[in-house]
């Protein structure tokens, strides 16, 4: 197959990693979990700098790691191109040494070396930084730096490792796009490695959630989204996203009724989530301080452990969850007539 | 050196007194270190220290002792940067015998060093009786058995600095040279290399001083020739015996060297506060 076929199987201790990964050419795919979960393994042993102990890595066809059958490809001949978590800038050289050392590395004396650094500079919106050192980069500059080096050493695979995560929150989101723009312009397979849910809803294609070292559900973000078939899964991305503009604490919601946050700070196009158990539901109008609340029937109904996710209908088709007993309780099933409520303190906000 | 922010007015602190037996032994341990120098600048014939330096014995343990220390810290680099990345890269059973092996000549005394080496290198030695039958050269009592006696007390010294330095490096800016194509001793050349210059230039300086003053090993392994292997710290010795005013003005020498050694070293062992 032309993208990447993967089954990482290794053991560190006590720590066991088994995961199954599939990615097509021009696909990304977010593997979201948490610190701990096994994320920096896979990235180490996808890379080279770690040996699975069984399974096989398979990119475009070459066999890169399989143990069954005697085969290591070292990590300067996989054509990986990894933007590693903080960058790892190379802080003795210059942001265009950084970048031409991908394209040096294997061979001192490329003749083109020079006019290829120089678009990838340009392409990357890199010129005027050519000259600095890493250490007096910003965030955002650091990361295009990392970016224009992984992909001027012209790999069959991008891997980037938690690459938002050293950003200030208020450059985030146009950095985010930004990233979505470069990844939409390499052509092999994309594995981003992720603990936030929004960057792996906004930058891929498919989701693999990993727990403990194993994936534990894959799919299409929205399904994912909407049908998380553990409560990990769920409280990992089973989060709302509703896309609409805010002033002063007011929202103007791409459709539906307006919405009230509680950060008046925040002006412009925003992006809201709220966790399905910050979604109260009611039989009676609610009384009391929620601030945003309507009435809305019920599109179905999922257990998951000893709660449930209930799927609400328009005008905002949000997901709740709640437990069996208050289900029971208020006499809930599908088609019933609900009250929603939420307060303005529970949902987050960041510009989009 | 990054100083602490100055805010505000400087903190007051609760006055700290000293325990009597600290401070007493304390001072008594600074005249054990201040009282001889003392000794050495009150005797020191000022007026004549230009034609006793401009002495030719002098000269030539001035020139020799540049000489060899210089030969000996490259050759320490050459030869002390593998012995540091095979310790702190590669996992292999005997590793600690290794580093136990490389860092012996710091804790040996260095006579026991100097006929070692004798033993080994001599004209009857175990290798080098073959070493003069196949290529002529003869390494004891000669300037290359001086550097070799100083680069076996020198290496240690940067063995240890450069691998603590090794081991400290981030090992992401490796692994990301790795993924970029560049072969093993590409990273190294390209990237680790670059990366340790501050470490290794302390090493130099450190291996550099220690050949500098290195007596032992090389009066017996190289002899104490004028001209050919009498190095400064030699020089001293022997005009004790006989010129008391050339040995204090070679050591008032040796002494300005170390302390503008101490001057290049001391970012590294006192950090500014």
């Amino acid at each position: 197959m032309s993208g990447l076929d993967a089954r990482l199987k290794l053991s560190r201790g006590a720590f066991d990693l088994d995961v199954s990964l599939v990615v097509a050419a021009g696909e990304t795919l977010a593997l979201l979990g948490p610190n701990g979960s096994g994320k920096t393994s896979t990235v180490l042993a996808l890379a080279g700098l770690a040996a699975i102990d069984e399974g096989h890595i398979e990119l475009e066809g070459n066999i890169l790691d399989d143990p069954g059958l005697g085969v290591f490809v070292p990590p300067d001949r996989r054509r990986i191109g990894v933007v590693f978590q903080d960058y790892a800038l190379f802080p003795h050289l210059t942001v265009a040494a950084n970048v031409g050392f991908a394209i040096t590395s294997g061979n001192r004396r490329a003749p083109d070396a020079a006019e290829r650094t120089a678009a990838w500079l340009q392409r990357l919106r890199l010129e005027d930084l050519a000259d600095r050192k890493p250490g007096r980069l910003s965030g955002g500059e650091s990361q295009r730096v990392a970016l224009a080096r992984a992909l001027a050493s012209e790999p069959s695979l991008l891997l980037l490792d938690e690459p938002l995560a050293a950003l200030d929150v208020a450059i985030k989101a146009a950095l985010r796009r930004e990233l979505a723009d470069h990844l939409a312009g390499f052509a092999g397979p994309r594995i981003l490695i992720t603990h936030d849910p929004t960057d792996a809803f906004l930058l891929a294609d498919t989701i693999a959630i990993i727990e403990a070292g194993g994936v534990v559900q894959v799919g299409r973000a929205d399904d994912l989204r909407r049908h998380p078939r553990s409560a990990y899964a769920a409280d990992l991305a089973g989060v709302n996203l509703l896309a609409g503009t805010a002033t002063r604490g007011d929202v103007v919601m791409e459709s539906g009724p307006p919405m009230q946050i509680a950060e008046t700070g925040v002006g412009g196009r925003v992006l809201l989530t709220i966790h399905p158990r910050a979604i109260s539901l009611h039989v009676e109008p609610p009384s009391g301080s929620p601030r945003n609340a309507w009435q809305t029937s019920i599109v179905w109904i999922e257990p998951i452990g000893d709660r449930v996710r209930v799927q609400l209908g328009t005008p905002h088709p949000l997901t709740a969850e709640i437990t069996e007993g208050s289900m029971t309780r208020m006499g809930l099933t599908v088609g019933s007539a609900v009250w929603v409520a939420i307060k303005a303190t529970e949902i987050g906000v960041q510009p989009a | 050196m990054v100083g602490r922010p100055v805010t505000g007015p400087p903190r007051r602190r609760p006055p700290l007194k000293a325990p009597w037996p600290l401070l007493a032994l304390a001072i008594i341990g600074t005249a054990l270190f201040v009282l001889p120098l003392v000794g050495l600048l009150a005797r020191t014939p000022w007026s004549g220290l230009g034609s006793i330096l401009s002495q030719q014995v002098v000269l030539d343990a001035l020139r020799l002792s540049m000489i060899t220390s210089t030969a000996a810290a490259v050759l320490a680099v050459l030869l002390g940067v593998p012995i540091a990345w095979v310790l702190a890269r590669l996992e292999f059973r005997g590793r600690s015998l290794l580093r136990g092996l490389v860092v012996l000549p710091m804790v040996l005394p260095p006579v026991v060093g100097g006929a070692a080496l004798l033993f080994a290198f001599g004209r009857r030695g175990f290798f080098g009786e073959a070493l003069f039958e196949a290529t002529g050269i003869l390494l004891p009592f000669s300037i290359g058995g001086a550097v070799l006696a100083a680069t076996f007390v020198a290496t240690p010294f940067l063995v240890l600095t450069v691998e603590g330095a090794l081991r400290s490096l981030d090992p992401r800016f490796e692994a990301a040279a790795a993924t970029l194509g560049a072969s093993r001793w590409t990273v190294f050349r390209r990237v680790t290399l670059p990366l340790l210059g501050p470490s290794l230039a302390v090493g130099v300086v450190i291996a550099w001083a220690r050949a500098l003053g290195e007596f032992g090993a090389t009066i017996t392994f190289a002899g104490n020739l004028q001209g050919r292997t009498q190095t400064m710290p030699l020089a001293v010795f022997v005009a004790l015996e006989s010129e008391r005013d050339t040995a204090i003005a070679l050591s008032l020498v040796l002494v300005a060297v170390s302390l503008a050694i101490l001057l290049v070293l001391r970012d590294r062992w006192w950090p500014a506060r």
